[in-house]
């Protein structure tokens, strides 16, 4: 029985590979959002709402995507806004958090978390050129490269295991927390290094194609390589056997790597808060099982149908010694080496102030760096809580290009059960009930969108107080 | 003091409810807002594509263009490109139409036999004793001779009284013979010892007991120990074989002296013959020479041959002999100006009647020029007929005749030499209809600088043969262009037996040939007439023709265009179906067909596309292309470097939406070698056309629809 729910899952999360994912970094909303024990993924020294709370497996979990550099909206609504739109640095970020277990708890000064999750990430950069290229055509780069470096796909799932800490210093106007984090890697392809891109000659339009690039690839796979160790595209399977699954991939498997979350939170006056983090700092991940590390240099030149072999040729076959070129070019070449993966450092910091006792306002400044370049989001929220009963929040983010993403949460909590929805930006759908007679959901001009929800069993959060109490009418 | 301070407990609760309220309603409406938004996408069904693909390139040799295993195709060592055609036979003609021996007619020839030699007869004898004479004269005298026999004694004077009859001895010579010619000796001697006085003697021939007179001879003073001759001519007398001698009267001189007395002393009397011939009678004939035959006949020909020599391959001499002879015969026909096999060609005949039979001629060599005056078609005849074998005791008769009837049948010559005339010989006319319709669209200029057509000759007829050979090019524009070839003189052999095979060239140096290919044909006509002895007439003919059994001219043709040459505004029309359906065109904005070419031909070509809808007639758009431009060559038309070129054909969807209108194309494609089309250019297979298509698109893409 066990086997078969870890199996299922197992298959579910592979099918999920290229799904919409939240990104366990996101959900920037909660970030100082009251009654909410999982903002500590931002900040391991968040902690101190409840003194324990429990997430049991499946009940919580979070998906989310991020846009960089793309409207990806308009393309549905004005292409020439969604051209324009393209920046040197794109990239589709789509990330997935599913909580297996979580419990945070007080004694004293100190807070101590534990925390199992499965973390799906996939990432897809483009370069403007292949953006331009993929929009457009390469009407645009006649003449000229059509520069596809800094393109790339990569997806990583893993399992992390954390054992968080934090403490309170300085009468708990400061708190310090750090979390050292296991990791156990189930499956990752990843591209690195590619450098392609596709020269148009005048006149002629005769396409060079250059294309250089490693591919990491572990996880339950099986590829086959003919005796020029190139790849078999054929022979790709997925490994389908059960107990061979659950003994490689999840139970214990020699895909491993540490992380380390920390971070601060200081009260500086009265009302004034600030804190920082660093999450997934040195995260590193060895893939060791199943390795496959396929590389690619080949260059082509196109230049059409040979018309020559047109007399001896019919309409089924002309293109194939083209297809044949192409194929035999462009092989990926095996080299079963074990390799690293990296999962992207993200870096906090933020400050709230306490208008009342059951109000405060927010902001948060993140950051990633993405091909050596720093992306940052701003964020300004507002944040209310009607004791442990309710946590309201609502936030405004905005990154480098991207329009204004609205956020909001919510948490209540009755007795020890707290239900808690996060959503960020939902407004960016749009829901079309007759699109051509079936009801459609469109993406609108976004940049982000996030939700997270979850069942979170906690006790021990803060007594009212009476300036605490209001009326909602 | 704040400013908060100020704030009644109420007010402030009041405050913070209306602010619960605003952030709860904002929270919610920013939550909720826009998953329930009306939107209407658009921009999807417009993606707009710009597109440049390589469509496509070649890099086609003039090789490749050239059609597989052709065979007319040839291309030469230097890799230049020949066109080459060979017929074996175009025209053909044998000795059947040169020259027919016509059955030549019979020649009948009588022969009289007329006068015959007969060999002389005699001499044949008769003797008269002095005592057979003593019977004839008084019996006294008579009595005192008689008593003188044995002694000396004179004797007296005798004087006949009586004739007396005596025999000739016998001869069988003929049985009897009538003369045209020859005579009789009479002879006569006297052994007796008295002289006669006179004497008187009759000689007679006897045809069964019935004496015919042949001659009475008169003799004065034949002295004793004398003789005496006379003659008896023989035309018209007919004689038989029995003699007789009457010894009509004499008288003697009596001795003055005494003289031998012997009464059985003689009177000698012979008869011999000279030049006998004879025209009739029966007789033993020798073997001898008739009277025969020499004549010149005339070998008759179909038209105006004039032969001097012909040898037979195969034939006879048929004859018939009607004999009325009464003897046997050799018979000889013989042709004195012919041989067989290096003997004279002479035919015996053997036969004692009437007699058929027939001779073969085959290898016979006949001289029929050895008359002077008529130095042809004169064959010598000559007939020769004599007795046959020994003596034959025949009865003949001069009149009888011998008919001899020959002729030469189934003549078939091995060889004739001579002259055969003036005679024309139709080859060939025919029409050769160009049934191609590709040419009927094809108009311009296409003009070969060195075209060759070569005339395969074969033949071993001894004749000069002028062949007029016409072909005319009935153009597909209507003209008529002559090749304009003037008489060919066909080579011929000056040995019989031998064949001469050479190629007859006709090139633009006897001919407009370039002008005659430059013309784009829509039928050719073509005929040929051979004319033998061109050079020669009935009134000066040269006799040196010969023709053989086997005698045959064969001409083939073979067509050498080495592909050096000009074209001039030669154009290639056709239509072809189109469709191209608006929902096709419609999402291009527009397109462009970019054709670089490095073009290695040294020709040019540019397309005029006319777009029409033919129900209609309506063009709806016409296209220019100026695909090609010719390579550079050097001055002898060889190219030096290739041309490049850039075309862009550009489309706007309008004219991409009207070519959807149109339901054919008119293709005009105009030709033209370099220096437009004025410079003759030379063809080679490794001559390169590089061509690459690039496609560049501005396309709506319509995601809705797809």
């Amino acid at each position: 029985m066990k086997r078969n729910i870890l199996f299922m899952l197992l298959v579910g999360i592979i099918i999920l590979i290229g799904s919409p994912i939240k990104s366990h970094a996101q959900g920037i909303t909660m970030y100082h959002m009251y009654n909410m024990p999982h903002k500590q993924d931002f900040n391991p020294a968040l902690t101190g709402d409840f003194k324990f709370f429990l997430t049991l497996p499946g009940n919580s979990t979070g998906i989310g995507m991020d846009f960089q550099g793309l409207k990806i909206g308009s393309l549905f609504e004005d292409v020439s806004s969604f051209r324009s739109s393209i920046s040197d640095y794109n990239y589709i970020n789509l990330e997935q958090q599913y909580t297996i277990l979580t419990l945070g708890f007080k004694t004293g000064k100190n807070y101590f978390t534990l925390d199992a999750q499965l973390k799906n990430s996939l990432h897809f950069g483009m370069s403007k050129d292949f953006a331009d290229f993929v929009s457009s055509g390469n009407g645009a780069f006649i003449g000229e490269t059509a520069d596809f470096s800094g393109t790339g796909f990569s997806e990583t799932m893993y399992l992390e295991y954390s054992l968080g800490y934090s403490r309170t210093f300085l009468d708990e106007r400061l708190t310090i927390g750090g979390r050292v984090k296991y990791l156990n890697g189930i499956a990752t392809l990843e591209m690195s290094n590619w450098d392609a891109g596709i020269y148009t000659a005048p006149a002629t339009y005769e396409l060079d194609i250059h294309s250089k690039g490693d591919l990491n690839v572990s996880g339950p796979f099986d590829f086959q390589f003919d005796a020029n160790n190139n790849l078999i595209y054929d022979s790709i399977n997925v490994i389908s056997d059960q107990q061979q699954l659950l003994d490689d991939y999840l139970l214990k498997n020699k895909n491993k790597g540490l992380g380390v979350d920390f971070g601060a939170s200081l009260k500086l006056f009265e009302k004034l808060n600030v804190s920082a983090s660093v999450t997934d700092f040195i995260n590193t991940l060895s893939w060791n099982q199943n390795v496959f590390q396929l590389s690619q240099d080949a260059s082509i030149h196109l230049d059409g149908v040979d018309l020559s072999n047109m007399d001896q040729s019919n309409d089924s076959n002309i293109f194939e010694p083209l297809i044949d070129t192409i194929a035999s070019e462009f092989q990926l070449v095996s080299s079963s080496n074990s390799f690293t993966t990296k999962i992207r450092a993200r870096y906090y910091l933020g400050a709230n102030y306490e208008l009342l006792k059951w109000l405060n306002v927010g902001a948060v400044v993140s950051g990633h760096s993405y091909h050596d370049k720093a992306f940052f989001k701003y964020t300004l929220s507002a944040n209310m809580k009607v004791g442990s009963f309710l946590g309201l929040s609502v936030s405004g983010s905005k990154t480098g290009t991207g329009p204004i993403s609205y956020g909001a949460g919510i948490s209540l909590k009755l007795l020890p059960i707290q239900i808690y929805v996060i959503g960020e930006n939902l407004t960016g759908f749009y829901y079309d009930p007759d699109y051509n007679g079936a009801p459609m959901i469109w993406p609108g001009d976004i940049s982000h969108v996030y939700l997270k929800f979850g069942v979170n069993i906690a006790f021990g959060g803060k007594k009212k107080d009476k300036d605490d109490e209001v009326t909602i009418q | 003091m704040t400013k908060f301070d100020s704030i009644t407990p109420n007010s402030y609760i009041a405050m913070k409810q209306t602010l619960i309220n605003l952030l709860i309603a904002g929270g919610l409406v920013v939550f909720l807002a826009g998953c329930q938004k009306e939107y209407q996408p658009t921009g999807i069904s417009e993606l707009n594509y710009d597109l440049a693909i390589p469509l496509g390139h070649a890099s086609i040799s003039l090789g490749d263009l050239l059609p597989v295993d052709n065979e007319n195709i040839l291309v030469n060592d230097d890799s230049s490109i020949t066109f080459y055609f060979r017929q074996d036979s175009l025209f053909y003609f044998s000795v059947t139409d040169l020259l027919e021996i016509p059955a030549q007619p019979a020649e009948t020839k009588i022969f009289k036999l007329g006068e015959i030699s007969l060999e002389n007869f005699g001499p044949i004898s008769s003797s008269v004793t002095l005592g057979d004479m003593l019977t004839q004269i008084d019996t006294i005298v008579a009595q005192t001779i008689s008593a003188l026999d044995g002694m000396n004694a004179n004797v007296p004077a005798m004087a006949a009284e009586e004739p007396a009859s005596y025999d000739f001895s016998d001869f069988d010579d003929f049985e009897y013979v009538t003369f045209s010619e020859g005579g009789l000796v009479l002879s006569i001697f006297n052994n007796l010892s008295i002289d006669f006085a006179t004497m008187q003697l009759k000689i007679q021939t006897i045809n069964n007991g019935t004496p015919i007179d042949i001659g009475t001879f008169n003799i004065q003073d034949l002295m004793a120990g004398e003789g005496a001759l006379d003659t008896i001519y023989l035309e018209g007398v007919t004689l038989y074989n029995d003699f007789s001698l009457t010894l009509e009267a004499f008288s003697t001189y009596a001795t003055s002296s005494p003289v031998p007395v012997n009464l059985e002393d003689e009177l000698y009397v012979g008869i011999s013959s000279y030049d006998l011939k004879v025209i009739g009678g029966k007789a033993k004939l020798p073997q001898q020479q008739l009277e025969g035959l020499n004549e010149v006949v005339n070998f008759d020909v179909s038209e105006e041959e004039r032969l001097t020599h012909l040898i037979m391959q195969s034939g006879q001499i048929n004859f018939n002999l009607v004999s009325n002879f009464t003897f046997n015969f050799d018979f000889n026909l013989s042709f004195p100006t012919a041989t067989i096999d290096g003997n004279p060609l002479s035919y015996p005949i053997s036969s004692s009647g009437t007699t058929s039979g027939s001779f073969d001629l085959a290898g016979a060599d006949f001289d029929f020029s050895t008359l002077t005056a008529q130095p042809y078609n004169q064959l010598p005849v000559a007939i020769t007929l004599q007795t046959s074998g020994a003596e034959q005791w025949v009865e003949f008769d001069s009149a009888s005749t011998l008919t001899l009837s020959y002729g030469f049948e189934d003549i078939m010559f091995d060889e004739i030499h001579g002259w055969v005339g003036n005679k024309s010989i139709e080859l060939a006319k025919d029409t050769i209809p160009f049934d191609i319709e590709q040419l009927a669209n094809m108009s311009g200029t296409l003009e070969f600088a060195d075209p060759k057509i070569n005339l395969l000759l074969k033949s071993n007829i001894g004749v000069p043969v002028g062949l007029n050979l016409g072909l005319v090019n009935h153009s597909v524009s209507g003209s008529l262009v002559d090749l304009g070839l003037s008489q060919l003189a066909l080579p011929y052999p000056t040995i019989p037996g031998t064949f001469v095979e050479e190629k007859i060239t006709i090139s633009n140096a006897n001919s407009n040939l370039s002008t005659f290919l430059s013309t784009i044909p829509q039928e050719l006509f073509i005929e040929g007439l051979a004319l033998t002895n061109p050079a020669s007439d009935v009134n000066n003919p040269d006799y040196t023709n010969f023709i053989t059994s086997d005698a045959e001219l064969n001409l083939g043709i073979e067509i050498e265009l080495p592909f050096a040459l000009r074209m001039q505004d030669l154009r290639f029309r056709d239509t072809m179906d189109m469709n191209i359906e608006s929902s096709t065109v419609e999402g291009f904005e527009s397109g462009l067909l970019s054709i670089l070419t490095a073009n290695g031909l040294p020709f040019e070509i540019d397309l005029n596309l006319i777009f029409f809808d033919s129900i209609t007639n309506r063009i709806v758009d016409t296209l220019f292309i100026d695909l090609i431009n010719p390579a550079q060559v050097d001055g002898n038309g060889v190219v030096t470097q290739a041309t490049e070129k850039h075309t862009e054909l550009s489309l706007t969807n309008e004219e991409l939406m009207n070519l959807s209108e149109a339901n054919k194309v008119a293709i005009d494609a105009l030709v033209n070698t370099s220096e437009g089309g004025t410079q003759h250019v030379v063809f080679y297979t490794d001559y390169i056309l590089d061509i690459r298509l690039g496609l560049r698109v501005n396309y709506n893409l319509n995601v809705d629809n797809e």
